[in-house]
């Protein structure tokens, strides 16, 4: 049955067609529950990105066992991450993999790192905007590097953390500006936006998904790829501003143990597949999270993760966040 | 230093100087980490080793004092009062072998037939039923994944 | 009156069976999860949240708020009753709280945190509906300068409550600063004093702490002071638990103070609930007529921080509904929630849906009401509780301490590492150094420190920053004034004295 289901909305998707798995993918099924790793707390972004994920599968009939998240919060993502890691070869293990996991471990010199993992799949991107106040008189990029000229490091730039996505985006804007910008790490991004409209920094970068009101914040360029939809398709991507360096796509993706069996890497490549073509994932949790759907296979996703790490790693040694 | 005498409270009596002491040390530690490893000024403003010194330098300079010139009224502590603390440790270290919420059970039933020396079917009866609840509200309601246990494990 | 017409028009689509079936479960459902310790509000949000997205948006919104603020209800229980807080402003409730509990006015502590808690966030839902767009404008005002003033006045504030050995109170409250630096601090994003444990990185975990250092010391002084017990065993029965006349009357001056400052507090970025609730206790301790007297267990000082955390709890909402920024953890996973049934938070929320707003407000006096009267009706059988002889209560919260430290972050390290800071906890309490400075301080530290940094960030290290704002010279003005100078002449004088005795 499910498997008539699937030919069916692969039919409509067309190319993403992957005739490579329709053979693979009844070789293996789980036979015990599974345990779905979340290494960040309860309510968190990860969190509920695996919660709808365990939901669209349960109303897809896709996997007949039981799905359990299972919250292992700590180190940054370290202790979910050597958690996973730990069951090495178990196919019923999986975990939520973002960039900022993947941050972590590079600027925290982490035990378990990209290598130790098993990427599944990849379901979801985001990426990052750079805005300033709606009443602040900056209209675009060009007067906001003009007055860091002016004065080096007089223009204060907030963003959630130090050492993450925010942290990242600045770094590049820094880098490739040719200003000089001046950081400031908040505890999340409720308190930029606070610190923003209340005129304390300048400018702040935000994640797409954190859905930052047009009304309160004026978006001056995206880290985008290609142009963003309404309400942000009138912000330049900072490529089309002729910054082709400063581009950031965080993703959220699914890694499992390391070794874990090719049969079952198959399928839950394949579920994952079928989870970004329905409709509870699109309208349930793509759309409200403001994220940008996609969907990247196991070695595609595993390509994808290692080009980014590389950056990663370059990127946060020229800000000096690793030596 | 006066001790005040009462049951179960006889020993130990060198214990409140011994947290001065061990309170002092670490002041030390984090002062001179604070300071040598992470920097107590940066960019004109205070460094990662600021707070660190601060309190450290604190607590040290403080403790010392106290350590030297304060007489320690002290309740003396009974070597009783860590058997909980014990009983505990070993219990918890089994947990990987027997699972949450039976070590839990079993802690209970055996603290109150062993050390409270109470009638058998009363530490049954609490043990039983302090595990069934934690097992209903964590294990069940809350979704918590209590380790399950070697033999759980085992069985799977 | 536009905005009581909006009001009654939430209570409109509020006011049905199913919606206050919601209400009732949600508060229920939230007063256990916030008495038992290791879990609050924010778990309890985020667990319930994708069960209410089967419901009516208003149905879900209306019982996560009454689960809100059944949490912060049944997070002073067990600070009153065990003496372990569920929740870092609960820390301030058992000061007072367990002390009375001791005395075997257990029963009176309870009704007390009920009614000022229900006091406290009436006040703060009320000031929320008339001003809450012009409160959220004066949270914007507290930039990183302001909110580091605001910090230090509460730090400074742990002065008061040092009690009779202020130096030892002083050591307690540095190891506390000295506890919340390990991990990576957010101002530096450098791992501090983690010797190399995963673990540790993102510092020491609150709540397992509180458990050990509050609970599970106390079941080994339990051990050796069985006496101590006798208070609890002492005969309660539900008429010596309620409040009487002129209790009810010193009780409710304190609430509207701490109410007032509560929500003020709550209001302000990240400021948080702790902060709300121990200025609130500060306060009464400088203004009320028996001050000088909390923390040794004052209903006042139970009625002081249960009416400033959930004045402040309704207060962190100003911001979420006006500015679509989230005031508090709880507030966080709310907007998620928001979020998925496609309400946007935000200025425009108020013009865009205002069923939805003036549902969710209306929710909030409901969910108060709710949870009060669930409230009432737990209370007799949480006090027959506390007459469980000891030899069953040992073993009992040995067993909570455990459970509930390994249910916050589900890891076995912070159960040995609740087990430790218990067993250092009880040793301190044997060489009389206070334990609540080393809490307060290690909530207030590291936002001390964040705050700090980021304004030097951005006045490029020109401490003119702190000075320039109106608002951070008050602030400071009134710590120097009114805090280090009394703490101060108190501490030189006891110093004086005993180096004469020696």
């Amino acid at each position: 049955m499910t498997n008539m289901k699937w030919v069916g909305k692969t039919a409509l998707s067309g190319a993403l067609c992957l005739a490579a798995f329709s053979g693979s993918a009844s070789a293996w099924e789980p036979e015990r529950n599974v345990e779905f790793i979340v290494p960040y707390s309860a309510g968190g972004g990860s969190d509920i990105n695996a919660r709808m994920l365990v939901e669209a599968i349960r109303q897809n009939d896709l996997v007949d066992q039981t799905i359990l998240v299972n919250n292992r919060p700590g180190g940054s993502g370290a202790v979910g991450n050597s958690f996973t890691f730990n069951k090495s070869g178990d196919a019923h293990t999986i975990m939520t993999f973002n960039g900022g996991q993947m941050m972590s471990m590079v600027t925290n010199d982490a035990d378990v790192q990209l290598e130790d993992l098993t990427p599944l799949g990849t379901l979801a991107l985001d990426t990052l905007l750079l805005g300033v106040a709606a009443d602040s008189d900056i209209e675009n990029i060009d007067e906001l590097v003009e007055q860091a000229k002016q004065d080096p490091g007089s223009i204060t730039i907030g963003g959630a953390g130090r050492g993450g996505e925010d942290h990242l985006a600045f770094a590049m804007l820094n880098s490739s500006l040719g200003a000089d910008f001046q950081y400031v790490p908040f505890g999340g991004t409720g308190e930029v936006t606070s610190a923003l409209l209340g005129g304390h920094i300048d400018a702040a970068v935000f994640k797409l998904g954190s859905r930052m009101d047009p009304t309160q914040v004026r978006s001056l360029a995206a880290l985008a790829e290609e142009r963003l939809e309404a309400p942000y398709d009138d912000v330049p991507t900072f490529a089309e501003l002729g910054y082709e360096d400063i581009q950031l796509m965080i993703f959220r993706g699914y890694a499992g143990p390391p070794d874990m069996p090719a049969e079952a890497v198959a399928f839950w490549e394949d579920v994952l597949e079928k989870v970004s073509e329905s409709e509870q994932w699109t309208s349930g949790y793509i759309e409200q999270n403001n994220l940008i759907g996609t969907f990247m296979d196991a070695e595609e996703s595993a390509e994808f993760y290692s080009n980014e790490k590389e950056r990663y790693t370059e990127k946060f040694k020229e800000v000096g966040i690793i030596e | 230093m006066s001790i005040e005498k009462s049951p179960g409270r006889e020993g130990l009596s060198w214990l409140p100087a011994l947290v001065t002491i061990g309170i002092v040390l670490m002041g030390a530690s984090w002062a001179v980490l604070g300071y040598f490893k992470y920097g107590l000024w940066v960019n004109n403003g205070p460094g990662a080793g600021f707070f660190p010194v601060v309190a450290g330098l604190g607590a040290a300079v403080l403790g010392i004092y106290e350590f030297l010139f304060s007489p320690v009224k002290a309740k003396a502590v009974g070597t009783k009062s860590l058997w909980p603390a014990v009983a505990m440790a070993i219990t918890v270290a089994s947990i990987p072998l027997v699972g949450m919420v039976l070590a839990m059970a079993l802690f209970i039933v055996l603290w109150i037939l062993v050390i409270e020396r109470k009638t058998w079917h009363k530490a049954v009866l609490t043990g039983a039923g302090a595990g069934t609840g934690i097992y209903l509200v964590f294990a069940l309601w809350l979704k918590v994944p209590f380790p399950q246990g070697f033999f759980l494990e085992l069985m799977r | 009156m536009d905005i009581l017409q909006s009001l009654l028009l939430g209570f409109a689509t509020s006011l049905t069976v199913p919606n206050l079936f919601a209400a009732l479960i949600g508060a229920s459902l939230g007063i256990m999860i916030g008495a038992i310790p290791g879990l609050g509000s924010v778990t309890g949000v985020a667990l319930l949240l994708p069960l209410t997205f089967q419901m009516d948006p208003i149905t879900g919104i209306i019982m996560l708020g009454a689960l809100y603020y059944g949490c912060m209800y049944g997070g002073s229980y067990s600070a009153i009753m065990l003496n372990i807080p569920g929740d870092a402003p609960a820390v301030v409730t058992a000061l007072d709280g367990y002390p009375l509990s001791k005395k075997g006015e257990a029963g009176k502590a309870l009704f007390t945190a009920n009614i000022s808690s229900f006091i406290g966030g009436t006040i703060g839902i009320v000031m929320l509906t008339f001003m809450g767009a012009a409160l959220a404008k004066i949270g914007l005002m507290f930039g990183p300068a302001e909110v580091a003033a605001l910090v230090v006045l509460a730090l400074c504030s742990i002065g008061w409550l040092l009690g009779d050995s202020p130096k030892k109170g002083l050591i307690s409250t540095f190891v506390g600063i000295m506890l919340s630096m390990v991990g990576i601090g957010l101002a530096f994003g450098q791992p501090r004093f983690t010797f190399d444990s995963m673990y540790l990185l993102n510092g020491i975990s609150f709540i397992p702490l509180v458990i050990g250092m509050f609970g599970f010391s106390q079941v080994l002084e339990m051990m050796v002071n069985r006496v101590d017990a006798a208070g609890l065993m002492k005969k309660i029965g539900l008429r010596e638990s309620l409040l009487n006349r002129s209790e009810v009357s010193r009780i409710i001056p304190v609430s509207i103070r701490s109410g007032v400052l509560g929500n003020l507090v709550g209001i302000l970025p990240g400021a948080g609930a702790t902060t709300g609730s121990f200025l609130a206790y500060v306060l009464e301790r400088k203004v009320g007529r028996k001050g000088d007297e909390l923390g040794s267990g004052k209903i006042e000082g139970v009625a002081a921080s249960e009416a400033g955390n959930n004045a402040a709890a309704a207060g962190s909402f100003a911001p979420l509904l006006s500015l679509g920024i989230p005031g508090s953890g709880t507030a966080a996973v709310l907007l998620g929630g928001l979020m998925m049934w496609g309400v946007q938070p935000g200025p425009m929320l108020f013009q865009n849906s205002p069923d939805f707003v003036w549902g969710l407000i209306s929710s909030m006096y409901l969910g108060n009401v709710m949870a009060v009267l669930a409230a009432l009706a737990i209370i007799p059988f949480l006090v027959k509780l506390l007459r469980v002889p000891p030899a069953f209560m040992i073993p009992v919260i040995a067993v909570v301490c455990v459970v509930g430290a390994y249910s916050v972050n589900n890891s076995m390290f912070d159960v040995w590492f609740m087990l430790g800071a218990g067993v250092m906890a009880y040793f301190m309490n044997v060489a009389k150094y206070p334990v609540a400075p080393l809490l307060l301080a290690f909530v207030l530290t590291p936002r001390l420190e964040t705050s700090l940094r980021q304004a030097l960030d951005i006045s490029r290290g020109d401490f003119s920053i702190f000075f320039n704002s109106p608002i951070a010279s008050t602030l400071l003005g009134i710590t120097a004034l009114f805090v280090v100078f009394p703490f101060v002449r108190k501490l030189f004088p006891s110093l004086k004295r005993k180096a004469i005795k020696k």
